[in-house]
């Protein structure tokens, strides 16, 4: 996980900041991010030689991006109207264009290529043939994998375990570079906008045991428990989610049988759906005063109970048993609890 | 985020050149409509 962070930030991340700087030039940080956050996503399930290298293949990064981007319209047909897709059969290209589906295809298949090496990576070797070593294991791939091995509804033939193996990756890696991507984007505009804050920020920075310098001939890095006691970079970072929850919108939910009532509400019916936002959680004004205000220091300067119900309310990685698996991963990129219920 | 972040700010300053369509977006995942931010990053030691 170390040598994974210290190749993404000193010999790919980093450098990109510094060319800007000698070419005076300014830089769009929307794609950098993305491309930073889909690099760290797949080195972690892949294995760092397998992964994406989308900070440095500028081509690939323009390509995959703008599929994602582009389709993004139409996911609301397949998330919300299945059934009317189906529906419109060949009709489908009137909501749906035929080039969306296109664009799923090369994701996949880009996506299926990683996992093919990570997948030859991984198996053991009889003939004593030179076993290809990813440079950092392909965590994410063997740990599922063996869950999957051992699951009690483990898939009948090794054609379906790959298959369910790659959907679920290809699963964790859109949600994964997508939000964190957001997030620092959000992150980077806020701080541009409060010099004061950036000093503030890089005091603390400072104080970290070795601070994270650049350029570097040590490139070494502050253990990430270090980096998590940081209070000021916390809170910039849990005002960002609190404003701008990369997964903003409603999550859908349909009653019981049994009449359940929710924030008080007399008790309704089955078969209702029924939906939390983040957005709106986010703007409880009786809990986070003046809320379209971007303000970090509410979860500094309150008092205890008031920070609690503060985190009671922030709700940008959910809650219960779907609740984001990758919420320590995204904040920290070290901490990775990966728990498998199947 | 904390590593990136934290590499960033502990050496370069960030300032704002357009930031137009920063504005989130209504869909599933919501980056900024207009899908750019453009910033100018520089030294902290370049005589600030």
């Amino acid at each position: 996980m170390r040598e994974l962070s210290q190749e993404i930030l000193f010999t790919r991340f980093l450098p990109l900041i510094e060319a800007s700087i000698v070419e005076n030039s300014s830089v769009d940080v929307v794609p950098l991010n993305y491309s930073a956050t889909m690099d760290v996503m797949t080195a972690y399930i892949f294995g760092l030689s397998n992964g994406s290298n989308f900070l440095q293949d500028i081509d690939l990064r323009r390509h995959f991006l703008r599929l994602y981007h582009n389709k993004k319209t139409y996911n609301f047909w397949h998330a919300e109207m299945r059934s009317l897709l189906s529906l419109l059969g060949k009709l489908k290209p009137v909501l749906v264009p035929r080039w969306v589906d296109a664009a799923n295809l090369m994701i996949e298949s880009w996506w299926l290529q990683m996992f093919h090496a990570a997948s030859s990576s991984s198996t053991t070797s009889t003939t004593g043939t030179e076993k290809l070593q990813p440079r950092t294991q392909p965590i994410v791939y063997n740990s599922l994998s063996q869950a999957l091995l051992r699951s009690s509804s483990k898939p009948d033939s090794h054609t379906d375990h790959q298959a369910l193996l790659a959907s679920e990756l290809l699963d964790q890696g859109a949600a994964g570079h997508e939000t964190s991507g957001i997030t620092l984007t959000y992150y980077l505009h806020q701080l541009s906008q409060h010099p004061t804050l950036q000093s503030a920020l890089r005091s603390e920075l400072l104080t970290l045991s070795p601070p994270i310098v650049y350029p570097t001939t040590t490139r070494s890095l502050p253990h990430p428990r270090a980096l998590d006691a940081l209070s000021l970079l916390h809170a910039t970072i849990l005002e960002t989610l609190r404003l701008y929850p990369p997964i903003p919108g409603p999550q859908p939910r349909v009653t019981p049988s049994t009449p359940t009532s929710l924030a008080n509400s007399p008790p309704l019916p089955a078969g209702v759906r029924v939906s939390a936002n983040p957005y709106s959680l986010h703007r409880n004004p009786d809990v986070f005063p003046d809320p379209e205000e971007w303000r970090p220091q509410r979860w500094l300067e309150t008092s205890k109970e008031s920070k609690e119900e503060m985190l009671r309310w922030f709700w940008a990685f959910g809650s219960g048993g779907r609740m984001c698996i990758g919420r320590n991963f995204a904040i920290q990129r070290e901490h990775f609890l990966f728990v498998l219920h199947f | 985020m904390k590593l990136l972040l934290a590499a960033i700010y502990t050496n370069y300053t960030t300032s704002v050149v357009d930031d137009r369509g920063i504005e989130q977006m209504d869909s599933y995942t919501a980056g900024p409509r207009g899908n750019r931010l453009i910033l100018k990053f520089e030294r902290w030691d370049a005589g600030k």
